[in-house]
């Protein structure tokens, strides 16, 4: 939605104003509502849908291969796709790169070991299908639903390949729940004093900073870095709002991921 | 996973299939939809209700309803039908034949995939059966996997087998319900433990296959022919039967097919030694030699023909192959039928790293010495298990016990392990050919396991021998089926040429007869074997103006009668040759064909494929042509009336004049071919003559060559490559030829040796001129049978020529190395060889006759039909010489004689000589040799057995290629119970 210069500058004063005013009435610390559907491609290991109130919807297929882990070191691939944008236009390509870099940084790759040579090699593949505010924190409880539902197939040759070589075969039905610690994000934006959880798209049109924290193992965890929003009003940020940001998540985590684990 | 069903519209739902698909180590998840349908009868007479939902089917046929309402009743008088699961088919095939038992048999399609999966062979003879029977035994497919109250959804833990176990107790539970009100009883038919403690608890009515057995009013003829399997039921009483013996246990899929790709498992197929039943070779592309396999721990239940995975022993236990004769008769001869002896195990563990590094050494170690590198078997990736003749070892047999016992069945092929089988007949089956079926070879057995399936006759007689060497070489000889016959033209015996081939009438019915070449004033004649009926060729010569020769190879014109796609052409294509025994024929093609429509009989006019050349003086080819055309022979010679017309002077007619000029250009045409490098082989080939009242054999003679023998044979030569000429230029993808490999060095070495040491000559091997002329320098002025021996012995070093089609080699690797030719096909013989018809039917379109069927000219379906060309022609060839040898045993039977004898190779304990007169080779043993076995010392670097001549102290040495002179007289082996050539020196 294309707002007007007067219009922008209403609602930048409202959320400067302590406690900010939300255009839809939310606390600073308040969710849009979301739907999550998993499971629900037959093909993929493991799937999710999530569709925000405000229209955005995402997409996310696991899909799994047998790979040499000698070769192939890189053990998760994302990839992003978002309608109506280039895949080489800048959204997309940080998103990629930040998905990437997390689940590659902070998952333990150990949980995908088969055997002493082979691994399982994860593709995930996120479908932006409409978006109308930033959507990494969409994605990223996507790729959580999704993982956290995804079946692997069931190892039915030994472990231990080292010595006397042996081709991993596997069960012909029976699948294995992944059992891996998955990263969620958040982006919060920082209007003045104060920091804003899930911006929809007209706050973040006047934010003056978006600040992204990862949440990974019941703590804040690396990245935490600022995220451009818009163009017009990004300014500098003040610490103070960095700390305020960690603080919120923390209390504000446990909670999401207990709606999500559900 | 929950799935769920969703109906698409009336009668039919669609549900989903998933399953996890491991493939060279991936794993795939695949989902197939599924869709079930409401419209599946029953098809059981007795119902009313299926009847009401049946649609037509895509040719717009009902389907027929084949289950009887008045069923087969068991002892107790209950009326029933069966339902059987996948490896009760797979292990009584044969009882299921059997028109004495089992009607109204239903099978789950579940079962009929997994019987697929498992043995396509007995999924053939089980689809035939169902096809075929439905007047008499009635068995039906029930399509349970798309009935809607039938399909079973897989649950998780359940393994794929018991789901489909799950899914047939399903159908028989479903069956008895359907037919309540019908009176009829459903019984499941499982041997499996698991399955059939479910089904009773299900309340079905279930039954193990000997428990269904003794239901039966005619339990007692069955019985027998039951298989003989480790089935839960037998385990435990038959345990003293079995002990601490123990084979190794195989690998699992996953280590072989890690193995296989970190190149430290090697796949191949295991050829059993002919003369040491315990000894095996594996050729894999890797090794430029076959890696052996030695012993029964080594050998691990495998049969010769088994695809099977090896696995390189440490270098310590590499051997040198065995120069001891074992055979599985005379091995362990006392073996006790009901108990197996103990072995030693040890065991020896080493890496995938150190068996890298043993590969290394092997390939070395192949090129240098004596040792070669032994392996194991680990794995067998295919069973080549098929029916087996052989007769019951009669000292396995215990004579005062009328009742079921085991017994020993001794297989008339020399490599197989003999076969425990369990039978009530033992004693009334004694001196009879039996045919046997393997069914299993649990590790704990020392002889695998089996069932009688028929018998065949009296040992040596001659009905029961020529059956079991048919058997025993895979060689169809049952009539040919109606639809077979179907195919033959109306007219039958009375079929004719047209008298006039623009004969509108006749051009009406035949619209290809135009484009055929009316050849009937030529002078043709044909020289076959004396007694000849499936006349397939013919010739004729004719002087032209400018002093060349026309010649004519005219060749009968099977593809005519013959087309593409008839169950004429797939019958033809199955056999692919026909085989000739001494006194029986198993033709290719029906008779009326062979011997009648499609031969080139005298005196009447046939239609032929005619290859026309103009020749000049030298036999140089000037021109060639190739048409359809109609003949008439004038007169059909026997090679000694054609030679004896030739040679007299008194004949002048034209004919004659022909035929002399044939045979002076055949003499030219064979002087080139010998320039070029053609091999003379021989081959100790014998003719067995027969009592013409009698059909008693009277005498053999050693095949007999006259000059008319070439005259035909260069010509057919020379037809057969101008075709395969033309043919590669038409299909230079498909077209369908004969080429033979030059022989690698490695296989002339023994020989070479031999010869070495033994004579002072070599065989020359750089190219097929200079073997040829090494073969001619081969003489020993003494005796003039030694370089046919060493022909002979060349001919076994040979690789066998093989059929192909032009796509699967390069051109260079076309060449016939015997013929020394560059392209080589068989156009001549079409009556009693496929690859003729094919070359006939690639030729016909090459010149625009009619179009190629499209078979021909796809590169997978020419390569199946190869590969069953190759084989069923070297059966042919094995089923031949067995008969000949038979016979060659029948007539020594009579006579007893001293002759002249060659010893071609000498063992650790025995000495095997060739006696040319009988073409018979025997192994004279070590203790028929000597009394002495003790003074035996056997040099294996020389060739050479010396022992102490029998009834005096001399030191007497036999070396390899040793002239003697053995007794022949032909014995009666008390053990096999096999009539072979018995030879004693002298």
């Amino acid at each position: 939605m294309v707002m007007s210069l007067t219009e922008k500058r209403y609602l930048q004063e409202s959320l400067l104003s302590k406690p900010p005013v939300r255009p839809d009435g939310r606390n600073a610390e308040q969710f849009r509502p979301i739907e999550i559907f998993t499971d629900f491609l037959p093909t993929s290991n493991g799937s999710s849908k999530i569709v925000a109130s405000d229209g955005t919807e995402c997409v996310v297929s696991v899909k799994c291969k047998v790979v040499d882990h000698a070769i192939e070191k890189d053990l998760i691939v994302v990839d992003v796709d978002i309608a109506g944008r280039r895949d080489d236009s800048p959204l997309v390509q940080e998103i990629s790169s930040i998905l990437n870099r997390v689940l590659l940084l902070q998952t333990d790759q150990e949980q995908l070991r088969l055997t002493k040579k082979y691994s399982f090699k994860l593709y995930i593949d996120v479908l932006v299908l409409s978006s109308y505010s930033h959507p990494l924190t969409l994605i990223s409880f996507a790729i959580y639903s999704a993982l956290n539902c995804t079946q692997l197939p069931t190892l039915i040759s030994s472990k231990d390949d080292l010595d006397v070589a042996e081709l991993p075969t596997f069960h012909d039905y029976d699948m294995t729940e992944l059992n891996i610690a998955v990263p969620i994000m958040f982006t919060l934006a920082i209007c003045g004093q104060n920091v804003i959880v899930d911006p929809a798209s007209s706050e973040s049109d006047v934010a003056s900073n978006g600040i992204l924290v990862t949440w990974y193992n019941d703590k804040v965890a690396a990245p935490v870095r600022t995220i451009g929003l818009n163009e017009e009003y990004t300014r500098g940020i003040n610490p103070q709002s960095l700390a305020d940001s960690i603080q919120l998540i923390e209390a504000l985590a446990p909670k999401v991921l207990g709606a999500l684990d559900s | 996973m929950v799935l769920h069903r969703k109906r698409l519209s009336d009668g039919l739902t669609v549900t989903q299939k998933v399953f996890v698909r491991s493939r060279n180590g991936g794993a795939t998840k695949i989902v197939r939809e599924h869709y079930l349908r409401n419209d599946i009868p029953c098809l059981s007479r007795a119902c009313k209700k299926c009847i009401n939902i049946v649609v037509p089917d895509a040719k717009n046929e009902l389907p027929v309803f084949v289950l009887s309402e008045s069923p087969q009743k068991l002892v107790d008088g209950r009326k029933h039908y069966v339902v059987l699961d996948a490896n009760i088919v797979l292990q009584a095939i044969d009882l299921l034949e059997n028109p004495a038992c089992f009607f109204d048999v239903i099978i789950p399609q579940i079962a009929l995939d997994e019987i697929r999966n498992v043995s396509y062979p007995i999924y053939t003879r089980l689809r035939t059966l169902c096809r075929d029977s439905n007047d008499t035994k009635r068995l039906i497919i029930f399509h349970n996997e798309f009935h809607e109250d039938t399909y079973v959804e897989r649950q998780s833990d359940e393994s794929i087998n018991d789901r489909n176990d799950r899914a047939i107790r399903k159908t028989c539970a479903w069956y008895g319900e359907h037919l309540k009100s019908s009176g009829i009883s459903t019984l499941l038919l499982t041997n499996d433990r698991g399955n059939l403690e479910r089904a009773i608890k299900e309340g079905l009515d279930a039954k193990t296959l000997a428990q269904y057995i003794e239901l039966l009013p005619e339990a007692e003829e069955v019985k027998d022919a039951l298989p003989n399997l480790e089935t839960f039921s037998s385990r435990e009483k038959d345990v003293e039967a079995r002990s601490e013996f123990k084979f190794p246990d195989y690998y699992s899929t996953a280590r072989v097919m890690g193995g296989i790709k970190s190149g430290v498992l090697y796949q191949g197929s295991v050829q059993i030694s002919e003369y040491n039943f315990l000894e095996g070779q594996v050729s894999l592309p890797n090794f430029t030699k076959p890696i052996l396999i030695l012993g029964q721990k080594n050998l691990n239940r495998a049969f010769n023909g088994d695809q099977v995975v090896v696995e390189l022993l440490p270098q310590t236990e590499w051997k040198a192959p065995s120069t001891v004769v074992l055979d599985s008769e005379h091995f362990n001869v006392n073996d006790n039928p009901d108990g197996d002896e103990n072995q030693n195990e040890r065991e020896d563990a080493i890496s995938d790293k150190q068996r890298r590094l043993l590969v290394q050494d092997a390939i070395q170690t192949q090129k240098s010495g004596k040792v070669q590198p032994t392996a194991r078997i680990v794995s067998i990736t295919r069973r080549s298990w098929r029916q087996y003749v052989g007769q019951i070892a009669p000292n396995s047999v215990d004579l005062q016990n009328g009742g079921t016992q085991n017994a020993f069945v001794i297989l008339m092929d020399r490599s197989l392990p003999k076969i425990r089988i369990h039978t009530r007949r033992a004693r009334e089956l004694l001196n009879k050919r039996i045919v046997i079926a393997v069914d299993s070879w649990p590790d704990t057995y020392k002889y695998p396991l089996g069932h009688f399936v028929r018998e065949l006759g009296e040992v040596e007689s001659v009905e029961a021998e020529t059956e079991a060497l048919l058997l025993e070489h895979d060689v169809e000889y049952r009539p040919f089926s109606k639809k077979v016959l179907e195919c033959l033209p109306v007219e039958g015996a009375d079929w004719k040429a047209p008298e006039d081939l623009s004969d509108p009438e006749a051009t009406a019915k035949d619209p290809l007869l135009a484009k055929r070449r009316d050849l009937r004033d030529k002078l043709i004649c044909s020289i076959d074997p004396p007694g000849c009926v499936d006349i397939d060729d013919a010739l004729h010569a004719k002087q032209l103006p400018n002093g060349n020769w026309e010649v004519g190879v005219h060749i009968a014109d099977v593809t005519h009668f013959v087309k593409a796609n008839t169950p004429l052409d797939t019958e033809g294509a199955e056999r692919s040759t026909s085989v000739y025994l001494v006194d029986k024929r198993i033709d290719m093609l029906p008779m009326l064909l062979g011997t009648n429509l499609c031969s080139l009989k005298p005196y009447v006019d046939r239609f032929a494929f005619s290859v026309l050349w103009e020749l000049d003086a030298n036999a140089n080819i000037v021109n060639v042509d190739f048409t359809k055309s109609v003949i008439k022979s004038r007169e059909a010679f026997s090679y000694e009336q054609a030679q004896i017309r030739i040679d007299d002077p008194n004949q002048v007619d034209e004919l004659t004049q022909g035929m002399r000029a044939l045979l002076q250009l055949s003499i030219k045409l064979k002087q080139q071919r010998l320039d070029a490098g053609a091999l003379n082989l021989a081959s100790p080939e014998v003719k067995v003559h027969m009592d013409s009242e009698t059909s008693d054999p009277g005498e053999v003679e050693v095949k007999k060559l006259l000059a008319t023998n070439s005259l035909v044979e260069e010509f057919m030569l020379l037809a057969n490559q101008s075709v395969a000429r033309k043919i590669y230029e038409a299909f230079p993808q498909t077209a369908m030829l004969r080429r033979h490999a030059a022989p690698p060095a490695t296989n002339f070495e023994s020989l070479n040796e031999m010869l070495q040491l033994r004579k002072g000559m070599s065989i020359s091997l750089e190219s097929s001129k200079a073997l040829a002329a090494s073969l001619d320098r081969c003489v020993d002025p003494n005796d003039p049978y030694f370089n046919t021996l060493v022909r002979i012995a060349s001919t076994r070093c040979m690789m066998a020529a093989q059929y192909f089609y032009s796509g699967a080699y390069s051109y260079a690797d076309y060449r016939h190395y015997g013929l020394a030719v560059g392209i080589y096909t068989h156009f001549t013989s079409p009556i009693r060889r496929f690859c003729d018809v094919v070359a006939h039917r690639q030729l016909a379109a090459a010149i625009g006759y009619e179009p190629l069927d499209l078979s021909h000219r796809d590169k997978n379906k020419m390569e199946f039909l190869c590969r069953n060309m190759n084989k069923k022609h070297r059966n042919a060839q094995f089923a031949g010489r067995a008969s000949i040898e038979y016979y060659v045993g029948q007539v020594m039977r009579n006579n007893e004689s001293e002759e002249t004898g060659y010893v071609i190779r000498v063992f650790h304990n025995g000495i095997v000589v060739l006696v040319p007169k009988f073409g018979v080779e025997g192994l004279i043993r070590l203790e028929n040799l000597t009394d002495d076995e003790q003074s035996a010392e056997f040099k294996a670097d020389e060739f050479k057995l010396s022992f102490k001549a029998k009834g005096s102290e001399k030191i007497k040495d036999v070396f390899v290629f040793d002239k003697v002179t053995v007794q022949v007289k032909s014995v009666l082996d008390p053990v096999t119970s096999k009539r072979t050539a018995q030879l004693l020196l002298r």
